[in-house]
C-alpha cells in the first residue's frame, strides 16, 4: 500500500514539475525550425519552364501546357506533399520551400500557381523549341564558350532544322572531320 | 557485438530432392538467390527452416511473364545469426497458377500467400483459409491487380457477390465484433471475437481497409528516385524507416556504397525516431488502460524530439531527406549543441517517468500475465520487434542485418522472457534509454565527408533485400530492379504485418476486457472509431455500445 502511494506522489510530482506546456496558438504565432519544408515558392522571374520540377514531382501536380505562344507552368499545390523533389531538380534554384504551413483556406486558387512563359519558334519551319527565356539562356551560355564554339546562329532552330542546317554546312562538316 | 556466425555459402544449399532441389542463382552482398520448382517447395522451405534455421519474413508474387513467361513466387527468410537473407523462388507456369501452401509449416506464412492470391493469382493449394485478405469487398474474382497487365488506372466493375463471410464463432459462443474502426488506435480494422461471457475462445481477422496500392504505383508510374516520398509515407510514425530500408535494397541491389556521414545521419534519425515512437506508444498504454495522467507526460515528454527533427530536417514527421545514394540534406552547423541538451532532458524525464511505471503496482498487476504469446507462438507466427523480445527471441535487425552506421555502435538487444505485455512494456522502455545512448554515439562519432553517392544507371532484374529495426519491428524492403528506370517489383513487408497474424493466439482464452491492450501492446499501424455493435448471435438482437460505454467497461477492469 505504501509503495503504491510513493509510485503514485512520483507521478503527481512529474505533472506539477512540468506546469503548463501548451502555447496560446494561435492567438500567438509559432513560427517553425530551421529550414522548414513549407509552401513551395515559385521565383518567376528565375524559371526558364523547363519542367524538371514537373518530371521530378511523385504527387503529379506540375503541369506544363502550350497554348498558342504562351506555355503555362502551373502547380496545384492542394497535392503538394512538401518532399522538396522539385527544388532539387530545378537547374535555375527557382523553386524554394518557405516557412508557410498554415495553408487551409477557402479559396482554392491561393493554393495554385500559374506561370506564363513566351514561346519561341522555329525560324525555318515554326515548330515550337522552347521559351524565349530558355533560348536567351542558351545564347548567354553559348558566349561564355571558347571562340569556334559560341556560334548562336542556330539556337533558334528545331533539333530536325538544325540537324539539316548543319548538314548543309560544309564548314562544319569539315571540322568534324578534323 | 556477437560476431556472426559462419556464411551460409551456397553449397550448404544443397539438398537433394526428387524434382532437382535447390538451385543457387545468385549471390550479392549478403542476400542469396536460389530456385526451387514447386513440387519441391515444402521439402525445401522445411530445409531453410529446420536446417539453416531461417526465419520466415514474406511471400511475394511476381508477374513475370513478359520476361521469361512465368509467374515468379518469392519466400524470402532472414538467417539471423549468418547475418543473410535468402530468397528462394520458384517459377509458376501460368497454365497452372498454383503452387503448395507452406502455412502449414510456418503458420506466420498464411497472410502472405493469401496476399500473393489475391494480388498476382496464383493460388497456395493446402491453405487452410482462401479467403480474400487485401482486396476489397466488392472486387471481382479474377482480377489481380498486380499483373503486368491490369493498368494502373483501370477500375474493374464492382462485383459485391465476393463480399468475404466473417467465419461464425462456434455454435455455444457470441459474435464480438470489435470495428470495422479499432476503439482506442483509432483506426480501421476488423477483429470478431467469439466469447463466452467474458473469455474470448477464438476470433477471425478482417483488415486491409487502407489498402492503398503503393507497389503497384511503385512498380508502373514512379521512378526510383520518386519512391522514397511514397515509402515515407507508409506510416504516419516511423515513415523514415521505410524510406531508409527502400534506400539500402535499391543501394544493395544496384551495388552502391553510400558515404559515412550519410550513414551516420540516417542512424540519427532512425534513433530519434523511435525515442519519439516508444514515447508515444508508452502514453498511448497508459490511455488503453484508464491511466491519462502519464499519456500526457509521455506525450509531453515527446514533443521536444518532433522539434529536433524539424530542426534537422524541415519537418516533424516525414523527415524527406533519404535519396538513393544518401540523404539530401547535411545537418546544421550546430547541431551537436542543439540535440545534446535536448536529450539529456528527455533522459532524464523518460528516466522518470519509467521510475514511475515499473513501481507502479497497478499498473503491473493490469499489464503482467496479459496478453501472453509465447516463445512457440512468437518464432512460429514469425512476430518481430519487442513483441518478438517480449516473447524471448533473441532478434533485432539493427545487430542480425547491420545497416546505416549500426555496425559501429555499440548498443543492447532487450529481451525480456515474460511472454506478456509487461515483458514487451520493459522492452520498450529499455530500448528508449538505450535509443538516446545511441544518438550520443552517433553525434561523437559523426565522421565528415559527402553525404550523397553518385548514382549511375541502375542494371535490371536485381534482386535486393533489406531490413531496417523500425520501432514495432523489422520493416523489410525487396526489390527487383526493372528497365524503364524504376523496379519490377518492390514489396514492402511492415512488422505489424506478421505480428497482427499472433493476435488469436495472444487472445485466446483471454478474457474480454484485456483485448484492446493485448492487441495495442503490439503497437499495430492501422484508422478511428465512433462506436462498436454487439450481436447477439441467437436473438439476433444489436446493441450499439458508444466509445464512452465501451472504454468504461474495459476501464472497470483497471480499477
Amino acid at each position: 500500500m505504501l509503495k503504491h502511494t510513493i509510485s503514485e506522489l512520483k507521478e503527481a510530482l512529474i505533472c506539477l514539475e512540468a506546469g503548463q506546456v501548451t502555447l496560446p496558438y494561435p492567438f500567438q504565432p509559432h513560427p517553425p525550425e530551421g529550414e522548414f519544408r513549407g509552401k513551395p515558392v515559385l521565383n518567376s522571374r528565375k524559371c526558364m519552364s523547363c519542367g524538371a520540377c514537373a518530371n521530378a514531382c511523385p504527387a503529379r501536380l506540375i503541369s506544363i501546357q502550350d497554348n498558342g505562344s504562351i506555355r503555362t507552368l502551373s502547380f496545384n499545390l492542394r497535392r503538394c506533399t512538401f518532399c522538396g523533389l522539385c527544388r532539387d531538380a530545378c537547374p535555375q534554384e527557382a523553386i524554394t520551400l518557405s516557412s508557410q504551413f498554415e495553408l487551409s483556406t477557402v479559396t482554392p486558387e491561393d493554393l495554385s500557381i500559374h506561370a506564363e512563359f513566351g514561346l519561341v519558334n522555329c525560324r525555318e519551319c515554326g515548330k515550337v523549341i522552347g521559351t524565349q527565356r530558355q533560348v536567351a539562356l542558351v545564347k548567354d551560355k553559348l558566349q561564355t564558350c571558347e571562340p569556334g564554339f559560341d556560334d548562336t546562329g542556330y539556337v533558334d532552330l528545331c533539333n530536325s532544322c538544325k540537324r539539316r542546317a548543319f548538314i548543309h554546312n560544309p564548314a562544319l562538316l569539315m571540322e568534324v572531320k578534323a | 557485438m556477437a560476431v556472426p556466425a559462419k556464411t551460409i555459402q551456397p553449397a550448404d544449399l544443397k539438398i537433394n530432392l526428387k524434382n532437382g532441389g535447390l538451385r543457387f542463382e545468385d549471390f550479392r552482398q549478403d542476400t542469396l538467390v536460389a530456385s526451387v520448382s514447386k513440387e519441391d517447395l515444402v521439402e525445401a522451405v522445411r530445409h531453410v527452416r529446420d536446417d539453416l534455421d531461417g526465419r520466415f519474413i514474406t511471400s511475394t508474387g511476381t508477374d513475370m511473364r513478359t520476361v521469361n513467361g512465368n509467374y515468379r513466387i518469392s519466400q524470402l527468410f532472414a538467417l539471423d545469426a549468418q547475418r543473410q537473407f535468402l530468397v528462394l523462388y520458384s517459377d509458376i507456369d501460368p497454365q497452372s497458377p498454383d503452387i503448395p501452401a507452406i502455412t502449414g509449416l510456418i503458420p506466420g506464412a498464411a497472410w502472405a500467400e493469401r496476399e500473393v492470391r489475391d494480388m498476382i493469382g496464383v493460388t497456395p493449394t493446402g491453405h487452410p483459409d482462401l479467403r480474400r485478405l487485401i482486396l476489397p469487398d466488392d472486387w471481382p474474382a479474377d482480377v489481380h491487380p498486380l499483373r503486368r497487365d491490369f493498368p494502373i488506372d483501370e477500375r474493374p466493375p464492382a462485383a459485391p457477390e465476393n463480399k468475404v463471410r466473417i467465419n461464425l464463432p462456434p455454435k455455444d459462443a457470441s459474435l464480438f465484433p470489435i470495428g470495422p474502426f479499432f476503439p482506442t488506435l483509432e483506426e480501421p480494422t476488423f477483429i470478431n471475437l467469439y466469447v463466452h461471457g467474458e473469455q474470448i475462445v477464438g476470433m477471425d481477422y478482417r483488415g486491409f481497409y487502407n489498402h492503398r496500392g503503393v507497389e503497384k504505383l511503385g512498380d508502373s508510374e514512379l521512378t526510383y528516385h520518386q519512391i522514397p516520398a511514397l515509402a515515407e509515407r507508409i506510416c504516419g510514425i516511423c515513415g523514415f524507416v521505410h524510406s531508409s530500408s527502400y534506400c539500402q535494397t535499391v543501394e544493395k541491389a544496384a551495388g552502391i556504397t553510400i558515404p559515412r556521414r550519410a550513414a551516420y545521419i540516417r542512424t540519427l534519425l532512425l534513433e530519434l525516431e523511435r525515442i519519439h515512437s516508444h514515447l508515444l506508444w508508452i502514453g498511448l498504454a497508459c490511455h488503453f488502460i484508464g491511466f491519462d495522467t502519464l499519456f500526457m507526460q509521455a506525450w509531453r515528454i515527446r514533443e521536444p524530439v518532433m522539434w529536433l527533427t524539424e530542426y534537422i530536417t524541415g519537418n516533424r514527421k516525414t523527415y524527406g531527406m533519404n535519396r538513393i545514394g544518401g540523404v539530401s540534406r547535411d545537418l546544421p552547423f550546430d547541431a551537436f549543441e542543439r540535440i545534446t541538451p535536448v536529450i539529456d532532458k528527455i533522459e532524464a524525464q523518460s528516466a522518470q517517468v519509467v521510475d514511475a511505471i515499473v513501481e507502479d503496482a497497478s499498473l503491473r498487476a493490469r499489464l503482467e500475465g496479459a496478453g501472453i504469446l509465447s516463445t512457440e507462438a512468437a518464432r512460429s507466427y514469425c512476430v518481430v520487434g519487442p513483441t518478438a523480445r517480449g516473447s524471448g527471441l533473441d532478434i533485432d535487425a539493427r545487430r542480425d542485418h547491420p545497416s546505416a552506421a549500426y555496425d559501429e555502435l555499440e548498443f543492447e538487444v532487450c529481451v525480456e522472457t515474460g511472454c506478456d505485455i509487461w515483458a514487451r512494456t520493459l522492452v520498450r522502455i529499455r530500448e528508449l534509454l538505450d535509443a538516446i545512448q545511441i544518438v550520443r554515439q552517433v553525434l561523437k562519432k559523426m565522421p565528415s565527408g559527402p553525404i550523397v553517392a553518385e548514382v549511375d544507371e541502375i542494371t535490371p532484374y536485381q534482386v535486393g533485400v533489406s531490413g531496417v529495426e523500425a520501432p514495432r519491428g523489422e520493416v523489410i524492403h525487396y526489390i527487383l530492379t526493372g528497365p524503364d528506370n524504376r523496379p519490377y517489383r518492390w514489396r514492402v513487408r511492415a512488422p505489424s504485418y506478421n505480428n497482427l497474424q499472433s493476435i488469436p493466439a495472444m487472445l485466446t482464452g483471454a478474457n474480454l476486457a484485456d483485448a484492446p491492450i493485448s492487441v495495442g501492446s503490439l503497437d499495430p499501424c492501422f484508422s478511428c472509431t465512433e462506436r462498436i455493435q454487439v450481436v447477439d448471435r441467437d436473438s439476433g438482437n444489436v446493441r450499439i455500445y458508444r466509445q464512452a460505454e465501451l472504454l468504461e467497461k474495459f476501464l472497470a477492469k483497471g480499477r
